[in-house]
């Protein structure tokens, strides 16, 4: 059960979601919680068969090594060590959702445009690429975009000097 | 039941210059991805969702619904150049494609699937255009108790069908369930689910939710390789072969007549699936031909079995689509959900509401299966070079149309994030076996499944779901696809297990 933990994520994940959703809607009336209710605890008993399911099954080193976040030898060591390992594994996705986080920051501050050309110098060379491609290509799609979006008229937010 | 009026104004409708020109865009743009391993048409009509609401709601329909086409056909290429299906349908398709492309007939191979797919769809085009109105028409039996039995027909099969794991299917359309009755509440106005983030007072937004579980989980799986495919393919250069190809498929009238009727039956099915159709139709030809000992070497006559028959599966899963509201494939539940975006809400009353634009899907359809072989020919070898685009340039671009598209829904900045956090949990129940699928079509039906549970029960109570046999049919069928795949499995696996003993 230890080395399966992983695969309580997303029950974990949905059932958490659902504990908040009724914590909103508790006490309401009947046709507003009815139909939610029923769901929460379906999910509930979906998410405790999982559980149970797990834990009835035996640690399983074959399937742990074809799951894509499982290199060779990741299930080893300490959950410290287990999770510097993965953050190395995954460093460029981390890196990825962190600048997409950040482009949603710079979108609402500097623009629709200013925030596409930040994210593509930025994302190019964290998908590999050398900065200095990286600020052509990055720069050459910025404006690729500027021009879509002024040619379809779409109402995207600008800083005023543009 | 046919109105002949209707018929006339969808092919009226489809034969506008304007119309045409994006039925060749829709194609193009589906032959391509269809032709790239691993990005299927779903990931793409997700990213193009967005953009087609700047278009006519007919333009965009018949878009999509060329994009969904060719994709089915494209899929094929990587298949016999490559050996990796473009799409889940053309599996099959490396049984025979990939020998006769090792054989250096790639541009042969090519010939006899495309003649294959351009067979295939037209039949289960013509099919789904006979079909669809007379199931239509039963379809107006429904009320509300048969509605609700329906959605929750079509959510058990594609939770259990989707994925490996009925248990994981059941539980991810649960929570997509759950997280579609976010927003205010139909009957009281109560904010349910919304946490005091006003932007989702109106509930979920379908096209960020959407895009986050199709496109941007798929971004962040594309970051690890360095092409999308890795595997230089054999060169497929002459046209001539292509054109002998063709006319081989040509001389095999009955197997393309046995896989075209055996692909279209299993597309109508919900949940049946292209793989399903193109194998059982493969099985058929091996088993009525004269040189079953040539299969698996190469042989044309099963290369004709499997591409007529995925082609013809794809086709004939848009009439459950469009008559029940029932999609089958994460591509149909695309479709669904850009029909429902347009303002055309496919189900029991689509062939009332709106006949003309039913016939000028089917038509569309039809015309699309067309262009497969006048089209798909000389742009085959082309565009698989898709394919190697490296994956350093494509995801940072692909990331800004993304947050692009997202955005242009309602002009929230809001909804990018949404679009972050609902990819993040996609790739979560990807790396998990969740089948997403099944995730979206919840969240497109538990209004529906909402609204019809409670004003069946006003009329008649509880008991309401038990007094038609519709309801009664459709709540057997419903434990029969629910009990139907574990129990199957579980035979396989003793199967196995009994002939490894041995």
């Amino acid at each position: 059960m230890g080395r399966r933990w992983h695969e309580l994520i997303v029950p974990a994940l949905t059932l958490g979601v659902a504990m908040a959703y009724w914590l909103q809607v508790r006490g309401q009336a009947r046709t507003v919680v009815l139909v939610p209710l029923g769901v929460i605890v379906l999910l509930a008993a979906l998410c405790l068969a999982v559980v149970w399911r797990e834990s009835r099954k035996a640690p399983d080193r074959a399937a742990d090594r074809r799951t894509p976040q499982a290199a060779p030898g990741a299930r080893s060591g300490s959950l410290p060590e287990q999770a510097a390992a993965w953050v190395k594994r995954h460093r460029r996705e981390i890196g990825l959702v962190a600048l997409c986080l950040g482009y949603y920051a710079a979108f609402q501050r500097l623009g629709f445009h200013i925030a596409n050309l930040l994210f593509l110098w930025l994302a190019f060379p964290n998908s590999g690429l050398r900065w200095t491609q990286a600020i052509v290509y990055g720069t050459l799609t910025a404006v690729a975009l500027y021009a879509v979006t002024e040619l379809v008229q779409l109402n995207v937010p600008t800083v005023p000097w543009l | 039941m046919y109105d002949a009026q209707a018929i006339l104004g969808g092919l009226h409708n489809l034969f506008d210059l304007g119309t045409l020109f994006w039925l060749l865009a829709g194609f193009g743009m589906g032959f391509v991805v269809g032709a790239i391993p691993g990005f299927n048409d779903a990931n793409l009509m997700a990213i193009l969702l967005p953009f087609t609401l700047l278009l006519d709601p007919t333009d965009a329909i018949v878009a999509m619904t060329a994009l969904y086409c060719s994709a089915q056909a494209a899929g094929s290429i990587p298949a016999i150049l490559i050996n990796i299906p473009g799409t889940p349908g053309t599996s099959a398709t490396c049984l025979e494609g990939y020998p006769l492309a090792r054989q250096g007939r790639a541009a042969f191979a090519l010939g006899v699937s495309f003649a294959a797919s351009t067979v295939g769809a037209l039949f289960g085009a013509f099919t789904s255009i006979a079909i669809a109105p007379v199931l239509g028409t039963f379809a107006l039996q429904f009320g509300p108790a048969e509605m609700f039995m329906l959605g929750v027909f079509g959510l058990s099969v594609v939770s259990s069908l989707t994925g490996d794991d009925t248990l994981k299917g059941l539980l991810i359309t649960c929570f997509g369930l759950l997280i579609s009755l976010v927003g205010m509440d139909s009957m009281q106005g109560f904010p349910r689910g919304t946490f005091g983030i006003l932007e989702l007072y109106d509930g979920l937004p379908m096209i960020p939710v959407l895009i986050g579980l199709f496109g941007f989980s798929e971004i962040l799986f594309l970051m690890k390789r360095t092409r999308i495919a890795q595997t230089a393919a054999p060169g497929a250069r002459s046209f001539r072969e292509v054109v002998d190809g063709m006319k081989q498929a040509l001389r095999y009238k009955t197997t393309l007549l046995r896989s075209s009727v055996i692909g279209t039956m299993i597309g109508i099915v919900p949940g049946a699936g292209a793989a399903i159709g193109s194998f059982v139709a493969y099985s058929q030809a091996k088993q009525w031909s004269k040189t079953p000992e040539k299969f698996g070497k190469g042989h044309p006559d099963g290369l004709v079995a499997t591409d007529s028959a995925n082609n013809a599966v794809a086709c004939g899963a848009l009439v459950p689509t469009l008559t029940l509201g029932l999609p089958g494939s994460s591509s149909t539940t695309l479709m669904l959900a850009a029909l429902f975006l347009h303002g055309v809400r496919p189900g029991p009353r689509f062939f009332i509401n709106f006949q003309t634009e039913a016939y000028t899907i089917l038509f569309s359809l039809v015309l699309a299966s067309l262009l497969i072989m006048l089209f798909g020919l000389p742009l085959a070898r082309h565009f698989q070079a898709v394919a190697f685009v490296p994956t350093r340039f494509l995801v940072p671009i692909v990331a800004v149309l993304l947050f692009l598209g997202a955005y242009a829904w309602r002009y929230f900045a809001f909804d990018i994030i949404l679009m972050i956090v609902f990819g993040l949990f996609g790739a979560l129940c990807k790396v998990y076996n969740y089948p997403v699928p099944a995730l979206l079509l919840a969240i497109i039906l538990g209004p529906m499944i909402e609204s019809n549970f409670l004003r069946a029960i006003r009329i008649g109570g509880y008991g309401t779901f038990f007094q038609s046999e519709l309801s009664i049919i459709l709540m057997l069928l419903t434990a029969l696809s629910l009990v139907g795949p574990p129990v199957l499995r579980y035979r396989n696996s003793r199967t196995l297990k009994t002939g490894a003993g041995q």
